[in-house]
């Protein structure tokens, strides 16, 4: 049987990552599920959504509205909010270098502030064409646009849609 | 003092023994449960990385404290596609048993490694469950037998410590998901519901929208307020379950099968990788007779010959033309087709379960070492 040694040990290998996650230090590989605990507020009735939406601007100036799945294929659908959080890789999450936590590793040489330099841009935006096209989309331009709905908490149906932020990303720099 | 640590020595045997008397499975059913892992490897959840060297390096966003954070850009296709080639290689030999423990090992490191690259988009997955099985299951002697080149019987292999381990082990992991639900989700505020919060944003961003989830949205806002309350006492029970008895850990491993398969029809995510943890608990051993049989009878051998090697064509292809399909025929984009095969799946999982919920079987007697 495990001596209570192990023991100790097992439990301190399984906290402290847990305890990491707490802070927003979410280590990898660590023994640890999703969490996920936030909640959605219903009031009057009406639960509000947020979510974005891609499209592409095609030579005629039309917007079509994009496949999610296969949009970034074979990057993880799972994975699109949060590249479309940093504007598919355009920006980094400034609040998470503002951190003290975060100026604590980079001056231990630990973390380091993403550096996103124009020709990462390019290749990423040959990148993003070469995608649109597998889906037949011949687009210059993308736009990420976030969209607030109130949908009615008894039958599901869409009450309102407002469009809240939009972005445009030029694929021809 | 002394008394405290004599005491706490006491506890420590009697939690390790009542959980090992729970979930022991004997050393044959594991060898047989190594060739089903293989095949589920093989077949089920068999992902490729080839993919992630032709990504973007805009979209580097690596965890903190991670090897890519180290590294500081996705390597190039050539390093991928050569993990890929060597996982391959590790599940046949898991499967044929040719030095079972060393590849189930490597599989575990080359896979980290890769995964620590797949987690750089920004997001984690969760899949450390399988890993954290085949680390136990490699010190389990799931290789001694039924095996082309046996691992050697030493002093490492206990299969009651094996098990044991990845019972806490899983019980931890669930502990980790349903701590903080438990903090924010149970209240008597029915205006606030967590499960609406995976629900709506999976169904309008994530294409979730397949069995059950348009009915979901239709429902009353309490209703996601009960699977709150459910989903919490699912995820901190564990423990309990394989502290009571083998009975009741093998009802909570049947209950599990059903969250999954209700998480699968609301919320479309399959989980999938969660069976093949469970069914380590399954008692194999009336299995084990039959196969040693069945291996002796040259047609069975050549026709599973056949079809592994076919199946192993097939992931090659994969491999070579970056084509990213986990479960074989269906690719990753095709998250319709993804829930239904998984809607069968889990179901045969339940049924397996049952079946041995009913089966009478005396918990072993572990191995003293």
């Amino acid at each position: 049987m495990y001596s209570l040694r192990f023991s100790i040990l097992l439990l301190l290998i399984l906290i402290i990552p847990f305890l990491l996650r707490k802070r927003a230090m979410e280590l990898y590989p660590a023994v640890l599920m999703p969490d996920g605990a936030t909640t959605l507020i219903q009031a009057d009735g009406r639960v509000k959504v947020e979510y974005k939406t891609v499209s592409g601007r095609d030579a005629s100036g039309k917007w079509t509205n994009i496949d999610p799945v296969r949009f970034l294929y074979p990057i993880p659908v799972q994975y699109l909010p949060a590249i479309l959080s940093r504007d598919l890789g355009a920006t980094f999450d400034s609040s998470k270098v503002m951190t003290k936590k975060f100026k604590l590793l980079e001056r231990m040489h630990l973390a380091w502030k993403p550096v996103i330099t124009d020709e990462e841009l390019r290749e990423r935006n040959r990148w993003l064409k070469m995608k649109l096209a597998e889906q037949g989309i011949q687009a210059s331009q993308i736009k990420i646009t976030s969209y607030e709905e109130n949908i009615s908490s008894t039958d599901g149906k869409i009450l309102s849609k407002k469009e809240k932020n939009e972005k445009i990303i030029d694929l021809t720099k | 003092m002394k008394r405290s640590l004599i005491l706490l020595n006491n506890l420590n045997k009697i939690v390790w023994s009542r959980i090992v008397r729970s979930t022991s499975v004997g050393i044959e059913s594991l060898c047989v449960f190594r060739m089903i892992t293989g095949f589920f490897l093989l077949t089920i959840y068999s992902p490729t990385f080839g993919w992630i060297g032709r990504a973007p390096k805009a979209f580097f966003d690596p965890p903190v404290l991670s090897l890519a954070s180290f590294v500081g850009d996705f390597p190039g296709t050539a390093f991928f596609v050569s993990i890929d080639l060597a996982l391959l290689g590790c599940i046949l030999c898991i499967i044929l048993g040719i030095k079972a423990r060393l590849a189930t090992l490597v599989y575990v490191v080359l896979s980290f490694v890769a995964l620590n690259f797949q987690y750089s988009f920004g997001k984690i997955d969760h899949t450390i469950l399988l890993y954290l099985l085949l680390i136990c299951m490699s010190f389990s002697g799931w290789g001694t037998s039924l095996s082309l080149v046996p691992d050697r019987n030493d002093r490492y292999i206990n299969p009651g410590k094996s098990l044991s381990l990845l019972t806490v082990l899983l019980c931890f992991s669930f502990f980790s998901a349903g701590f903080d639900k438990a903090l924010h989700w149970i209240n008597f505020d029915f205006n606030k519901a967590g499960s609406a919060s995976w629900f709506y944003p999976g169904f309008y961003t994530l294409d979730r929208v397949h069995l059950l989830a348009p009915f979901a949205r239709d429902l009353p806002f309490s209703a996601f307020k009960l699977m709150d309350y459910a989903a919490v006492l699912f995820e901190l029970s564990p423990l309990v379950c394989a502290l009571i008895s083998r009975k009741a850990w093998r009802l909570w491993l049947l209950i599990a099968c059903f969250f999954h398969t209700a998480n699968l029809l609301i919320l479309n995510i399959p989980f999938i990788i969660n069976s093949i943890i469970y069914l380590a608990f399954i008692d194999y051993s009336s299995l084990y007779a039959k196969l040693r049989r069945y291996l002796k009878h040259t047609p069975f051998v050549y026709s599973a010959i056949g079809i592994t090697g076919l199946i192993v064509i097939i992931r090659i292809y994969n491999i070579a033309t970056y084509k990213v399909s986990s479960i074989l025929f269906i690719p990753e984009h095709n998250i319709k087709g993804i829930a239904y095969f998984s809607l069968c799946y889990w179901t045969i999982v339940a049924i397996i379960f049952i079946i041995n919920l009913f089966k009478r079987t005396s918990p072993l007697v572990p191995e003293k070492r």
